[in-house]
């Protein structure tokens, strides 16, 4: 019974962070009907980016979030506007050919840099945990999840709140008529996909800080999660992308405490594919196909 | 009794007529010309090639060119269903890998010769293609990409987790040496000619299907799925179709790479990257032509090929840098680009790139 | 028409052009020189460590010989050739590499990285006629298959957790309970299995069950999440954690360790990769302590007239590839060695004919700086023992066999 509850209790954990994770990658998809196969890649590019601040100038993983999320921001603004604009309007498998070139380029020029080593943050704090019981709550996911919950709301509260969010809203609806009514589209986009790497690097961040990455495993792994994860909490729905995080971070958890360790994977595919075939829009979102913002 | 006027193959599709084969073949042989004969004369001409120049080669491009081959009717089998009738599957690996390991279960397991094996390891997969095909078949655009996607992760997890069938993480390994061998090992000049043969059979089968009634459905399906479903073709039977008929080209092909390699692991044969390289195959030659994945197969793995010798630890970064450049530059793919620059006298690349962006 | 005509001209262009760049660009052995080849891992998952140690460690070995004037025969002095291409770290890509390296002529092959690049190679070299000295690939499952012509300089999987637990028996107090997580390949689960007979014979008790590392403790090759394990063997409360895998699965294990508050009595050991300057460079602080399994350490007696004694092979090595003394990449030994193997059994066979090459090396009984090198019937090296480090203050200190410690054991290891 107390491994049942601490394997419960570690997925939840889990699960915020891998919500955090796929944030970024349901909001690109809902907005602009692309599907980001680089996705893990930038936040593997983030968590180097904080490492390297951890190594060399000693600074703090949870400090590092700011400069690392402002670096991806960046990294995504340029790599939108100035490569992923050029296909929008092709047949939707060129962009996730494209997204998947580009993966590989950043993967390799990760490795190239840094090498194929694992890597992780060592601080004091993240892997300690508190006891509740039998069952152990580790600090560092437990922040995790504060901060995706955070991060979450506030991105919600930007998108129905501030012209910015209205303006990505619309144009994910119906770009045409956004653009008619004077929004930059191309802007538009290359914001939200900047707003998606960061929040990618902020989760990657956390990763490096919790647990441990490479550049040839963790990309894959990442962005199969988001892509699962997305399907489950509805395309473009930010809160939906927390729920699809627990509920596969709990059946992640749990499926490997009663079957062996190596069906975790398969339990990901299962959940994936009997979302689609039964309820295609996800647990909580509405619409199927385009981008509407749920919010 | 006034005859009616003789329609063309569309008008036939939409009208539901059936044609006896004979009647097909008939027509077909009394319309060549010789301007429109060209393409089966090439195809003959370059397969006879293919195999004289078995003799002559330089000996370290025989494995490659069965490399060459095996690609290229992966991409074949990938067009028909993504070129073709528009269903971009992400999960055609699976096949390849249920067929790989049909056939080396039975042979390990059973001592099965490989001539039985590989009709069986066919059976199987289009019956995975059928059972995954009805339902995931209804979905659309990026979500049946990922759930075809799920479903190859999954069937090799599956594979993976059934260690005393499969030996699991720990590889298969097919018994070639002395009295364990079911069948003796092809060597290198047997494999040559085996999948210089299956790239010959898919692209003679792509050919076909794309001139036959079939075809029109599947590029009706393609179009205007709705409109095609309204004049009566069954859009479901056609789909299914067009997949399993891909599943069985990649089932096949997985059987064959099996027996080249003898001994392998689930993440090998299931590799994902497979079906990358399908997609990039027949999208960069041009996808929904017969030539664009022959084209597209041959070059990307001769310039794999060529990077990974030359380039040593960059190959990959710069394998990636490419697939991206021509995506941007050459989106409706390289040989499509060509044929539409000769056609037109146009051949600004940049004109392309203005074409589809934002 | 256009499509057609550009599509063969395409294809005919592309055979020429296959032709002139055939399968790479080297010459084979020919005149006073040998060729040796090799798949290395470049790119990949193996890319820049234990790849790069084993290539590091061929061209160390090259490098050796040819500065003493090559490897004599046949009353002339051969320089020694080596030629590589990447393999990506897919086992499938190096029995091509090895196919074509076939088809150049290169019959003299050394292995890639790692049991299933070895394990698909294997076949290929048999069939070929070529003949091969692994260096990396430790699955006793390569030898089970009858094949005649690979030779393997490296303790087999059998020997990775039987000599932690020696080890571990051999310090006092010894522990009682010991915990195996093992990874879902071939090669971590032999060692595992024979790790549970050797700790069975020792009276150490395994935790949760003899079996858990099938069902409950194995987790999938490569994971970077091995809580399911680690909760599995919660509230067991095993002195030791013993993690048969390689380095992704160990560093997981020792961060998740702490997450879930499965806290080893005694510490960790692991397979593999404590003894890599990756581990250390990982963990940082949380890998002190940790015991690990190694292929070589320097302090055993033994030398040859190619690399000198133990100890002036890691120096000579150190400081030509910049590793530091103290966090040497022992793949690298087990590189040279096997390509020491290869130019020991040409010069005795007096030729470089690959069936020559092969029946020497079945005889074969060297003394090297590596430790006694004999192959069995099947091609493995069962007379050489494997040893055990720990690490201490970001170094490897050899702990076992205790003839070779030159320091005690942080018993328990935990701080």
């Amino acid at each position: 019974m107390s491994q049942f509850l601490q394997a419960a209790a570690y997925g939840v954990v889990q699960g915020g962070l891998l919500g955090l994770v796929a944030v970024g990658f349901s909001l690109v998809w809902g907005i602009m009907n692309v599907v980001n196969f680089s996705h893990g890649a930038l936040a593997v590019t983030g968590a180097y980016i904080a490492w390297i601040l951890n190594i060399r100038f000693g600074v703090d993983p949870f400090l590092a979030i700011p400069v690392v999320a402002v670096a991806l921001f960046a990294f995504g603004y340029v790599l939108q506007r100035g490569l992923i604009n050029l296909v929008i309007n092709a047949p939707i498998f060129l962009t996730l050919l494209l997204t998947f070139g580009l993966n590989l380029v950043i993967l390799n020029g990760l490795q190239l840099l840094f090498t194929a080593d694992d890597r992780t943050i060592d601080t004091s704090y993240a892997s300690q945990s508190f006891a509740i019981g039998a069952v152990n709550v580790p600090y560092g996911r437990l922040a995790a999840c504060f901060l995706a919950l955070g991060i979450t709301v506030a991105l919600a509260l930007m998108m129905s709140r501030t012209r910015l969010g209205h303006a990505i809203g619309a144009t994910g609806m119906d770009r045409g008529a956004a653009r008619l009514m004077g929004i930059r589209a191309r802007h538009i986009y290359a914001v939200t996909f900047g707003i998606a790497a960061a929040l990618a690097g902020v989760a990657g961040t956390m990763i490096a800080t919790v647990g441990s990455f490479n550049p040839t495993t963790t990309p894959g792994q990442l962005t199969l999660d988001a892509f699962v994860i997305s399907v489950l909490g509805g395309l473009g729905n930010m809160y939906g992308a927390l729920v699809g995080g627990l509920v596969l971070g709990i059946a992640e958890s749990l499926g490997g405490l009663l079957l062996t360790g190596t069906w975790v994977n398969a339990i990901a595919m299962a959940v994936l594919i009997i979302t689609l075939v039964i309820r295609p829009s996800g647990l909580i979102g509405k619409a199927m196909y385009g981008g509407r913002v749920e919010v | 009794m006034t005859q009616k006027p003789s329609a063309g193959p569309v008008a036939e599709v939409l009208q539901g007529r059936s044609r006896s084969t004979q009647g097909m073949f008939g027509d077909w042989i009394r319309s060549r010309t010789p301007a429109n004969s060209w393409p089966v004369v090439a195809g003959f001409a370059v397969f006879a090639a293919m195999l004289g120049l078995q003799q002559l080669i330089v000996p370290g491009t025989q494995r490659l060119l069965t490399s060459v081959f095996l690609f290229v009717a992966l991409a074949q089998a990938w067009n028909i269903i993504g070129g073709y009738t528009g269903y971009a599957s992400f999960g055609q690996v699976a096949f390849f890998g249920l067929g790989a390991y049909t056939v080396a279960v039975l042979m390990n397991n059973y001592h099965v010769s490989f001539w039985v094996a590989l009709p069986v390891a066919v059976v199987v997969g289009v019956l995975f293609a059928v059972v995954i095909g009805v339902p995931l078949l209804r979905l659309r655009g990026h979500y049946f990409a990922i759930a075809t996607l799920g479903a190859a992760e999954g069937a090799r997890e599956v594979v993976n987790n059934m260690t005393s069938v499969t030996g699991g993480g720990g590889g298969i390994t097919i018994p070639t040496f002395g009295s364990e061998a079911p069948t003796p090992y092809f060597g290198k000049p047997g494999f040559y000619l085996a999948f210089l043969v299956l790239a010959a059979v898919s692209v003679a089968v792509a050919a076909l299907i794309a001139r036959s009634r079939f075809g029109y459905a599947m590029v009706a399906v393609h179009e205007d799925e709705d409109a095609a479903g309204a004049v009566g073709i069954n859009t479901t039977v056609v789909k299914v179709i067009a997949f399993a008929v891909s599943a069985a080209i990649v089932a096949c092909a997985g059987a064959f790479y099996a027996f080249q390699q003898i001994e392998f692991y689930p993440t090998d044969v299931f590799d994902a990257s497979f079906t990358v390289l399908m997609v990039i195959m027949v999208v960069i030659g041009g996808s929904g032509s017969v030539v664009g994945p022959l084209a597209g197969a041959v070059g990307l793995e001769l310039l794999s090929q060529f990077l990974r010798v030359n380039l040593g630890s960059f190959n990959q970064l710069i394998f990636g840098a490419i697939i991206v450049l021509v995506v941007v530059f050459f989106p409706q793919g390289v040989v499509i680009y060509l044929r539409d620059a000769w056609r037109t006298r146009q051949f600004s690349i940049l004109d392309n790139v203005r074409r589809y962006r934002l | 028409m256009m499509q057609r005509v550009s599509a063969s001209a395409m294809v005919a262009m592309a055979v020429v052009v296959a032709a002139a760049c055939g399968g790479g660009g080297t010459t084979s052995g020919s005149g006073s020189s040998v060729t040796f080849a090799a798949p290395v891992s470049q790119t990949g998952a193996f890319g820049q460590a234990e790849g790069l140690y084993t290539l590091q460690g061929y061209k160390f070995c090259v490098q050796t010989l040819n500065s003493k004037g090559g490897i004599s025969f046949g009353g002339q002095s051969h320089k020694v050739n080596l030629v590589t291409e990447d393999d990506q770290s897919v086992a499938a890509t190096s029995a091509q590499i090895v196919d074509q390296f076939n088809d150049q002529g290169d019959k003299l092959i050394l292995s890639p990285y790692g049991s299933a690049g070895t394990t698909a190679v294997a076949p290929v070299v048999e069939r070929n006629g070529q003949v091969m000295v692994d260096s990396n690939g430790a699955d006793t499952a390569i030898f089970t298959h009858g094949y005649k012509s690979t030779f393997a300089v490296l303790s087999p999987s059998s020997s990775y957790v039987t000599s932690i637990i020696d080890a571990l028996a051999g310090l006092s107090p010894a522990p009682k309970t010991v915990a195996i997580i093992a990874a879902s390949d071939g090669f971590s689960q032999h060692a595992a299995e024979q790790g549970v007979a050797e700790a069975k014979a020792k009276g150490i008790s395994v935790v949760p069950s003899a079996t858990a590392y099938t069902s409950s403790t194995k987790v999938t090759a490569n994971a970077t999440d091995v809580s399911s394990a680690l909760i599995a063997i919660k509230g067991t409360n095993p002195d030791v954690i013993i993690i048969s895998a390689h380095l992704n699965e160990a560093v997981a294990a020792v961060k998740q360790a702490s997450e879930l508050g499965v806290k080893p009595k005694d510490g960790f050991a692991a397979t593999v990769a404590p003894p890599t300057p990756a581990f250390i460079s990982a963990l940082g602080k949380s890998s002190e302590g940790v015991f690990g399994s190694t292929q070589w350490v320097p302090e055993i007696s033994a030398s040859d007239t190619v690399f000198g004694s133990a100890h002036e092979f890691l120096t000579n090595f150190t400081n030509t590839y910049g590793w530091s003394a103290q966090q040497y990449p022992y793949q690298a030994a087990d590189a040279a060695a096997g390509c020491e193997a290869l130019a020991l059994a040409i010069e005795k066979a007096g030729s470089a004919d690959p069936a020559a090459v092969r029946t020497a090396l079945a005889g074969l009984k060297a003394d090297t700086f590596y430790g006694h090198i004999e192959f069995d019937s099947t091609g493995m090296n069962t007379v050489k023992p494997m040893y055990v480090i720990q690490i201490q203050k970001s170094a490897f200190v050899t702990i076992y066999p205790s003839s070779l410690a030159t320091k005690q054991a942080i018993w328990p290891a935990v701080s």
